[in-house]
């Protein structure tokens, strides 16, 4: 490196008559390709290339960056009418086939050649083969895939230190009821068969309660036979805990969720502005396929304690 | 510094193309780099490697390159991997990623350091598509996250949880311990980055170590007491899979 630098020191005093010289010979080179240009096109002859080779010849002798600019647009000249050649080239008489394709590479790997229409396994051993023997003509070099550097490292994270107190293993009950966004608070005129579902469970939890005083929320709400179903029932039952037309609670013997109709000595629906003027209480119930399943297992679900209702213009059942 | 052969160019590219490779694909590839151009000796394989090493390290670490060694947190296999070592205005430019798909690898790399276990689920992973400044959509973060899981950067277990793979662990541990200085912390044995990893079970004590470094602390001990405090060591199925496979 040390005695390159030098070298070039050394000539950087250049003579300005060599420069000259040498500007005018790039001037000329271009004024030839603008004028020849049609002659350059014409697929064959080999003049572009032995154009490309008078520059190369010309460029060991630039050492400035003015000479440098001249070197570059002619190249790039070049580079343009060598891509008008490339077009003008004809391929009329030479098209692909791709029967033809096959057929060839059947024959070139010892397969017995193809008839129109038929046929042929090819082994993935004779794929990998004809892999390799394509590779020599793709000179490709892998390009370098980072990761580090390649983004911006933006702001530090700080954490205050919370003491990390219990690392007890976290109890499955918690990840049912995840306190997190809004739920859907407007019905508007939306379809009024959700309305009506909501009172035909409504009723049906009333009767239930009715019988039995005492009704677990997962067996009245999951239906073993139909996941969908289950989703489908829970979301009737949120519209009846929104609107105060049923609660959930947790049963302190059993320590399981429960549910009941609120009119058991409570108020009835709770009005627009009153719901306003409540704090509201929102949660998240995500219940996956898997959980459904672990659910019916474990609550002894063998009935649906709401029967699903008869199809009617709904198509996705 | 010797110069690099033809043998080297070829041992070099194939990293360039694979980014990481276990034990055995690297002495598959020492063997057929040194037979294609030199000569190649089976009994002095190993010392024959770590020269290769040495002396393509010293030729590429002026352009921030290096050849590591590392292991994999999951099972502890060794791979040897080509990383980038420095962060410039040229890396800037050298990824094939767009600049929304870096800042989702740069959340998700904030997702798996700052998470208990090391890993996160899939539909975390997702959800982080909502968080990145020009959001995208689920099924191209979907592809996305195939994509990183070619490259190795993270990696997949079979129950659907994601994890910093061992080339993400390799290339961006200087980042993480620089980044998330209160987050990241350092294996017991090893001493180096431990994301996924077994932990002591007394409250007051931070101490880690990796599944397959805690196996070998362990072995033969009836009982399993943390190193630093004395105290009482998680059980985990996962130190099973750490037996499994040892490191060449």
């Amino acid at each position: 490196m040390a005695a390159n630098d030098d070298a070039e020191f050394e000539t950087f005093d250049q003579d300005n008559d060599a420069r000259r010289r040498i500007r005018s010979h790039y001037r000329t080179l271009i004024q030839d390709l603008q004028d020849r240009k049609d002659d350059l096109i014409n697929p064959e002859s080999e003049e572009l290339e032995e154009k490309l080779d008078q520059i190369n010849e010309e460029f060991q002798n630039v050492k400035r960056p003015r000479e440098a600019v001249l070197d570059s647009a002619s190249v790039n000249m070049i580079a343009n009418i060598g891509r008008l050649k490339a077009q003008a080239l004809s391929t009329e008489f030479v098209r692909f086939s791709p029967a033809e394709f096959a057929s060839r590479i059947s024959s070139y790997f010892g397969c017995r050649p193809i008839a129109h229409d038929e046929e042929v396994r090819i082994s993935a051993n004779t794929w990998a083969a004809l892999g390799r023997s394509a590779a020599p003509l793709f000179a490709s070099t892998p390009p370098l895939n980072l990761m580090l550097g390649s983004f911006e490292r933006g702001p530090r994270a700080v954490r205050e230190r919370q003491p990390r107190t219990q690392r007890a293993q976290d109890s499955q009950n918690q990840r049912e009821t995840v306190p997190n966004q809004l739920t859907n608070f407007n019905d508007g005129d939306k379809c009024e068969a959700t309305t009506e579902e909501v009172d035909r469970v409504l009723k049906i939890l009333k009767s239930v309660f009715r019988k039995r005083k005492k009704i677990s929320f997962f067996e009245f709400v999951i239906n073993p036979d139909s996941f969908g179903h289950s989703v489908e029932n829970l979301f009737y039952v949120s519209f009846l805990v929104r609107d105060g037309l049923a609660e959930i609670f947790i049963d302190e013997d059993l320590q399981i969720p429960m549910i009941r109709p609120a009119d058991s000595g409570r108020r009835n629906a709770v009005s627009e502005e009153e719901r306003s003027r409540q704090r509201r209480h929102q949660t998240v119930i995500s219940l996956t396929p898997g959980d459904w399943k672990k659910l019916v297992t474990v609550y002894k679900v063998r009935q649906a304690q709401i029967p699903p209702r008869v199809s009617t213009n709904n198509g996705n059942r | 510094m010797q110069k690099l052969k033809s043998s080297h160019h070829m041992f070099i590219q194939a990293f360039m193309t694979r980014g990481v490779m276990n034990g055995t694909e690297v002495f598959n590839l020492l063997k057929l780099s040194c037979e294609k151009y030199g000569d190649y000796d089976e009994a002095s394989r190993t010392q024959l490697l770590l020269d290769y090493c040495h002396t393509i390290n010293s030729n590429i670490s002026m352009l921030g390159l290096e050849i590591k060694k590392g292991k994999d947190e999951t099972n502890g296999t060794g791979y040897y991997g080509l990383v980038n070592t420095v962060e410039s205005n040229i890396t800037l430019l050298a990824s094939q990623y767009t600049e929304n798909e870096l800042q989702f690898f740069k959340m998700l790399l904030e997702e798996f350091v700052k998470s208990e276990s090391g890993t996160i689920g899939s539909i975390e992973a997702l959800g982080i598509s909502e968080k990145i400044p020009k959001k995208m959509s689920k099924t191209d973060a979907n592809q996305l996250l195939d994509r990183f899981e070619r490259e190795k950067w993270i990696g997949k277990s079979k129950e659907g949880r994601m994890y910093l793979g061992i080339r993400g662990v390799m290339e961006m541990e200087q980042y993480i311990f620089e980044m998330f200085e209160d987050f990241a912390v350092r294996c017991n044995m090893c001493k180096k980055l431990c994301i996924q990893g077994a932990r002591c079970m007394n409250g007051e004590c931070e101490t880690r170590m990796h599944f397959h470094c805690a196996q070998r602390v362990f072995r033969g001990k009836s009982e399993k007491r943390c190193p630093e405090c004395r105290g009482p060591w998680q059980e985990s199925s996962q130190t099973r899979q750490a037996d499994q496979v040892e490191m060449e």
